[in-house]
């Protein structure tokens, strides 16, 4: 299988760029953390703004639990959401790699991007190599 | 090596970068994307880890323009928001974010 690894941010996270467009809307690059605790991808409102979605596209969902166990308001959308991985290429360029794969997201008020179970992990085998120096993670598909 | 079984193929007339993700099928892989296995050497740079707590806008991995917030960052980026890639600078290295 094709596999890329990519390295952990200097705060030691699995951070990783991926770019997201709803159908008919803009392409947008995100940064965003490589999560399998996530149900799924977890995205902003202000990133369903960037992706040009708007308050009568997003439908209210039940309250989700974050990791402090504390419940927030999140939405859905009914519009499709596809997004692709990227990686560096040698001249420091950002390069798409791997499928084009459908996001199932839930937004959140506040929310730096999380890349979650239901479909990105559902995409990719995903391996941490968090023991070795430096770490990395590697995605295959 | 190849695609996964399940997984498209390049067709021959997809040729350069996906502009339309909706353009193409699911599971579509770009042709152009290069070796299929490797390493990417660089990631966030180090540089971005100085502005704790700020959002910071890269190009590539070169930080182009650094905010406060989400919506000054938007705001000073303007029409240029599709060629940088947006990144919330953790504010502590005690997560979670």
């Amino acid at each position: 299988m094709p596999q890329w690894r990519f390295p952990y941010d200097e705060y030691e996270v699995p951070s990783l760029g991926v770019r997201v467009q709803a159908q008919s809307g803009p392409q947008v690059e995100l940064w965003g953390t490589v999560d399998s605790g996530a149900s799924s991808t977890v995205l902003s409102i202000k990133n369903a703004e960037e992706l040009g979605l708007g308050s009568a596209d997003l439908r209210a969902a039940r309250d989700a639990v974050i990791a402090d166990g504390s419940k927030v308001r999140c939405w859905t959308v009914a519009t499709p959401i596809r997004a692709q991985v990227l990686r560096r290429s040698s001249a420091e360029e950002s390069l798409a790699w791997g499928p084009v794969f459908a996001i199932d997201a839930v937004f959140i008020e506040h929310a730096d991007p999380l890349w979650g179970q239901a479909d990105f992990f559902a995409t990719f085998e995903v391996t941490f190599w968090r023991n070795a120096t430096p770490a990395t993670f590697g995605l295959s598909y | 090596m190849s695609a996964a079984p399940g997984l498209l193929k390049a067709e021959p007339n997809y040729t350069g970068p996906v502009d339309d993700l909706f353009s193409v099928p699911l599971g579509y892989v770009d042709p152009d994307q290069g070796p299929e296995d490797g390493l990417s050497t660089s990631s966030i740079p180090s540089e971005a880890f100085k502005h704790p707590g700020k959002w910071v806008a890269l190009r590539g991995s070169v930080l182009d323009t650094v905010s406060d917030t989400q919506e000054e960052l938007l705001q000073e980026l303007g029409g240029r928001r599709s060629e940088v890639s947006l990144f919330h600078v953790p504010s502590t290295r005690i997560f979670a974010r």
